[in-house]
């Protein structure tokens, strides 16, 4: 398989100017990932996942390793006319207006400006920001400068977009169009890269996912390799007063949720009896699955290792 | 081709521009130079009879004037006015533009920066060309301004004065490459802004230093001053040249060019290597 981003043997240590301290933000970091995917990156705050976005768009500069995007170095630097960022605390000019910003970051990136015009357009108009695009961005609220961030990152029509924390200051409702914005920019072909520390988000539309902890990826795959791991089995029956005495009898741990018993075993034998018991008594069975981690304790266990 | 086209983009040039502009710095020069312009010529006039000044009024009171031509008088005018501009001027250009690095520099703007296809050398270079343009726009206005006005007024077009712009402006450029180097370096404005006003203000005296370094006690002091004169960019010199442009003196600036310019490639050219090399 052909990788849109390639990162081998990656090593970073900030030094400080006039003290021997010294912060390891990345060590030895090896990631790849596909074309039209959307890649989330998580990991706690210092975790090293900005210094890898700022390496791969030259912001910062490797000690060790390498970084190809779309199938070449990111020394060469044309290839970043191919990619777009959102950066986690994106501050504008603010003398110039939504327009004008657009345009700005769209002409740097070296796009044709028909289409840049084009685009501002377009995505003004999806992202909720016709009606201010020639209002001066020190008037904007951080939702609409955030939105209007996204829209720089994509104004340039980019085949590969790096988002950091894309979420943040957003309201329930711009959040969900920012899921659904990544949705049909993968679905066209275009390669998605979220850094976040919002696990609900990366859950929510991630396809791949790493994490990352003191600068090294401890794991990654899909959500379901994640948090599928074997973890026993969950039984679902209704919920009754003496079934509820007879688990706690039995010291199974179980939760009552919207009027059913969920009961978690931790194995298949465990799983066979609990069945065989709970049929003697009647008890009607209304689901059986594997139990699942949730990604938040795949995280927790992860990074507190 | 295109990639020819894209290192060669002008957005960071514009956006200065645009910035100046929208901040008021642009305006406020204007304004200034545009009051100055303006009150020489509708305030100032010119008592001359066969060509020897009699007496002059500025704003409706009467200006002592010794018995003066009109063309010694003028070119008294306007060296003087080119004093205050290479001083006090100078200090406010050098106030007004050492905002525009540390504010490329803040932090969520820089990176969107340089996240595009543009060599960093070229970022920091029109941000350096923009502000030093400005600054030339508004110098040249203001000197050709009062030029056409006292040349209207006194028939005496003395060529040195519109000349004297070249070197105030290449005075301005060359302390605009301290404040670049030196808020690139600490991401500060105010700290750029120091570093070139004293130099601004210790020009004078490295100037006189033929005079001041025999009365030095050690032959190492002698030294150490002589090489800063030699080191420093010659602001008072240069400052000193226009005066002696438009009084029509002798002119021998190569060496006060030539070293001051040299001071000045040295700080672009660190200043493009430090920023080059910085992680962001």
């Amino acid at each position: 398989m052909r990788f849109v981003l390639e990162v081998k043997g990656l090593s970073k240590t900030f030094r400080g100017w006039w003290s021997s301290r010294e912060v390891r933000a990345l060590q030895n970091v090896n990631l790849s990932v596909g074309p039209g995917a959307i890649f989330g990156l998580l990991g706690p705050n210092g975790a090293g996942k900005t210094t890898l976005v700022k390496i791969a768009l030259t912001i910062a500069y490797p000690d060790g390793g390498e970084v190809r995007l779309l199938g070449e170095s990111v020394r060469n630097r044309s290839v970043l006319r191919r990619v777009g960022y959102l950066p986690e605390n994106p501050r504008f000019p603010t003398h110039l207006t939504a327009w004008q910003v657009l345009r700005l970051y769209g002409s740097l990136s070296g796009a044709d400006m028909n289409r840049v015009n084009q685009n501002a357009s377009k995505w003004l108009e999806r992202l909720d920001l016709a009606q201010w695009r020639d209002v001066r961005v020190s008037k904007f609220s951080k939702g609409m400068n955030e939105r209007l961030a996204l829209a720089q990152a994509l104004v340039h029509d980019p085949d590969f977009i790096f988002l950091d924390e894309p979420t943040d200051g957003l309201d329930p409702v711009g959040r969900r169009e920012v899921r659904a914005i990544c949705r049909e920019l993968a679905d066209s072909g275009k390669t998605i890269f979220i850094n976040s520390h919002i696990l609900a988000e990366i859950e929510l539309i991630c396809d791949r996912i790493a994490l990352m902890k003191s600068g090294e990826i401890i794991e990654h795959g899909t959500l379901a390799e994640l948090t599928s791991a074997q973890n026993g089995y969950e039984l679902v029956v209704p919920v009754s007063d003496e079934l509820r005495n007879w688990l706690l009898e039995k010291a199974l741990t179980f939760t009552a949720v919207d009027g059913h018993l969920r009961i978690h075993v931790p194995d298949r034998s465990s799983a066979n009896s609990l069945i065989d018991a709970l049929r003697a008594k009647n008890v009607e069975l209304e689901g059986l699955a594997p139990g699942r981690r949730t990604l938040e304790s795949v995280f927790i266990e992860r990074v507190t290792e | 081709m295109s990639f020819f086209k894209t290192m060669f983009k002008p957005g960071v040039l514009l956006d200065t521009f645009q910035e100046s502009f929208r901040n008021k710095m642009f305006l406020f020069f204007f304004i200034v130079a545009s009051l100055i312009v303006g009150s020489i010529g509708l305030t100032l006039n010119m008592d001359a009879v066969n060509g020897v000044m009699r007496g002059v009024t500025f704003f409706g009171s009467e200006l002592r004037v010794p018995a003066f031509t009109v063309k010694q008088w003028v070119e008294n005018f306007q060296s003087g006015l080119a004093m205050v501009i290479g001083t006090f001027g100078m200090f406010l250009a050098l106030m007004a533009t050492s905002t525009l690095f540390p504010q490329m520099l803040q932090k969520g703007s820089i990176d969107l920066l340089l996240c595009r296809p543009i060599p960093r050398w070229r970022l920091v270079t029109a941000r350096f060309v923009g502000g030093a343009a400005i600054m030339a726009f508004n110098a040249a206005y203001l000197f050709l301004g009062v030029w056409t006005v006292l040349g209207l007024k006194s028939g005496i077009w003395n060529h040195g004065f519109p000349l004297s712009t070249m070197l105030a402006i290449f005075a301005f450029i060359v302390l605009f490459s301290v404040v670049m180097i030196v808020s690139v370096m600490t991401e500060s404005g105010p700290a750029g802004l120091l570093v070139a006003a004293t130099l601004l203000m210790f020009s004078p005296l490295l100037a006189a230093h033929e005079r001041i370094t025999p009365a030095f006690s050690s032959e190492l002091y002698r030294r150490i001053f002589r090489s800063l004169y030699w080191l420093l960019p010659k602001s008072a010199e240069t400052i000193g040249a226009m005066r002696r442009l438009i009084m029509e003196r002798p002119l021998d600036i190569n060496l006060v060019v030539g070293t001051s310019l040299a001071f000045a490639l040295v700080c672009y050219a660190a200043t493009v290597v430090y920023f080059t090399r910085k992680d962001y």
